[in-house]
């Protein structure tokens, strides 16, 4: 009995280090957050927030752009997710035909996820640039004309070019879908052949289905990473032109950050917290499901 | 099973291509900092290789630029003391969960899995707050103290399930040797947990020099910043873009990230799909 006790006071004082700081900076700010969602707390002129209950909340759902945020960042997620899921399985799937050399591709792929977004954006922003841009002159050259296209000045361009800027990280995708692609039996592939079923046939009737869980745990984790999206669009378009890139979590910054309403800001913030914690738990189950330990 | 020959060399063609493709920007980038600034800003006579190879972009970046080093300086000492401290606290806090059962073990666990779900937008704004009260913003301590926090769940996690795959009759022994608690811990468990000990290591070292938006909330000054906002201070550093030194400065500081990747790629490649998976 004292050998348990000793044990647990042992194990808390092993725990204190972990505690405080997970404590002071992620649980209290967890709680605080709720807390000041229901006040009217601004940065520079309440020392006393007044408790305004549901006021935030009931003035976000009123806010035209928390709407207009919320639209961009699911145009944003649904021109993203689709085309990480199938570009990551394709490549994965060439990756596995290519042996020695598809592991060296595999490397290459890799190393965009080791650069910082910020630095991506800012080198596509470069890419793109109106006048003296690598994008510009290509295309000036395969089309034969000079091409001063202000690709980030125009709303439907500069959204798809954030888009394409995303795809850049595909590389832990790939991964996943690869390590997928080699728990599948030979013997199933072998059987595909016998039977003379072609390279669609076989991706239709052995590849996906063997794959599992798989597609589905990557579209959660590309949902949940792109309903986060914030740096791409703060440093590409500052939002813009007008609020055409605009998203979500842009919106809480600015409401946060720059005019200092952080009750406001929060009430936002847990909002887009909560979008987000569904499909989370949407992934607990579904990993849950793959592995049963 | 066997493919025809055409559709294997076509294949790897495509994913060749494809690699290319993700390289793209980053050969720019490198061709880019090696160019004369004339050739950079000339439309006419677009050059995608330089006519001749220059340093000046790197020379300038780092002898003149007074502030692109200190964003260097600000980023090391920041990762180094977030490693440090994410080191030390998840692998106590690891082996208390794996190898003492204790009074409230159990819902720990699942509140660090609760957490782990919660998106740091959330937590941003009292973080802010907090850090005006205290006087913490813009200064290294204030974004220290939130990434050794953030990280820790995850890094938790992985010591714990290291300590769990050493076997406990280690422990014992040591214990009826007459060995403490901490003394098991730190001479006998630690160096048998070090390839873990590496893999948070290099998550934190990665998370550090990446992380965006923490860092351009609480650390926006340049003088407290680090380097992946940093870089987006250079951009617009006096009347013309100067994409040149831009250009040397993002390549200089991909660079330690690039030698970490080829150093330990299998940890890395292994830690960041691990990270998705659980973070």
């Amino acid at each position: 009995m004292i050998g348990r006790i000793r044990k647990s006071i042992a194990a808390w004082l092993f725990s204190v280090p972990a505690f405080l700081f997970i404590g002071l900076f992620v649980a209290y700010p967890i709680v605080a957050s709720l807390w000041m969602s229901l006040t009217d707390y601004h940065l520079l002129y309440s020392d006393d927030p007044a408790f305004g209950g549901l006021g935030n909340y009931r003035r976000v759902l009123n806010d035209r752009y928390f709407w207009i945020g919320l639209r961009n960042t699911l145009v944003y997620t649904a021109a993203r997710v689709p085309v990480i899921i199938f570009l990551s399985m394709f490549l994965a799937a060439l990756i596995q035909a290519c042996k020695r050399f598809g592991r060296l591709c595999q490397t290459l792929l890799f190393v965009p996820v080791l650069v910082p977004e910020a630095m991506g954006a800012v080198v596509v922003v470069w890419m793109l640039s109106e006048k003296f841009g690598l994008v510009n002159h290509l295309l000036g050259m395969a089309l034969g004309t000079t091409v001063t296209r202000n690709w980030l000045g125009e709303p439907r361009w500069a959204m798809a070019a954030i888009v394409l800027t995303s795809y850049w990280g595909i590389g832990t995708n790939i991964v996943l879908f690869s390590a997928g692609l080699a728990g599948i039996p030979k013997s199933l592939y072998e059987a595909a052949a016998v039977d003379g079923a072609g390279p669609w046939a076989r991706f239709r009737a052995v590849t996906f289905p063997s794959l599992r869980h798989t597609p589905g745990v990557v579209s959660v984790l590309a949902i949940i990473g792109s309903l986060k999206v914030f740096a791409l669009p703060y440093i590409m378009t500052q939002g813009g032109p007008g609020s055409s890139t605009m998203v979500l979590y842009y919106w809480v910054y600015k409401n946060a950050f720059e005019y200092y309403k952080l009750g406001y800001g929060c009430a936002m913030a847990y909002l887009l917290g909560l979008i987000v914690l569904v499909f989370a738990a949407g992934q607990l189950l579904l990993s849950r499901r793959e592995s049963p330990s | 099973m066997i493919r025809p020959l055409w559709q294997r060399i076509g294949g790897c063609i495509l994913l060749s291509l494809f690699a290319a493709l993700f390289l793209l920007p980053l050969c720019w980038v490198v061709l880019t900092s090696i160019k004369p600034t004339k050739e950079i800003y000339d439309a006419q006579n677009f050059r995608i290789l330089p006519s001749q190879v220059t340093l000046d972009h790197y020379r300038h970046v780092v002898v003149k630029m007074s502030d692109f080093p200190r964003y260097c300086w600000n980023t090391a000492r920041v990762t180094v003391v977030t490693i440090a401290v994410v080191l030390l606290g998840s692998s106590m806090c690891g082996y208390a969960l794996a190898r003492l059962r204790f009074f409230g073990g159990k819902s720990f666990l699942t509140f660090l899995l609760i957490i782990m779900a919660v998106p740091w937008v959330v937590m941003l704004i009292p973080i802010y707050r907090l850090e005006v009260a205290i006087g913490l913003l813009n200064s290294l301590p204030g974004l220290i103290l939130p990434y050794a926090a953030l990280f820790m769940p995850m890094a938790i996690l992985i010591m714990r399930a290291a300590f769990l795959a050493v076997p406990s009759d280690l422990r014992e022994a040591a214990m009826i040797d007459g060995a403490s608690e901490w003394r098991v811990w730190f001479g006998v468990m630690l160096p048998l947990v070090r390839p873990s000990l590496t893999v948070v290591a290099l998550m934190t070292f990665l998370s550090c020099w990446k992380e965006f938006t923490y860092a351009v909330t609480l650390n926006s000054l340049p003088s407290a910043t680090t380097l992946a906002v940093g870089i987006t201070y250079l951009q617009e550093e006096g009347q013309s873009w100067a994409y040149g030194t831009l250009c040397a400065a993002i390549v200089l500081s991909v660079l330690p990230l690039l030698i970490a990747f080829v150093a330990f790629q299998r940890q890395i490649v292994g830690g960041l799909t691990e990270g998705a998976l659980k973070g």
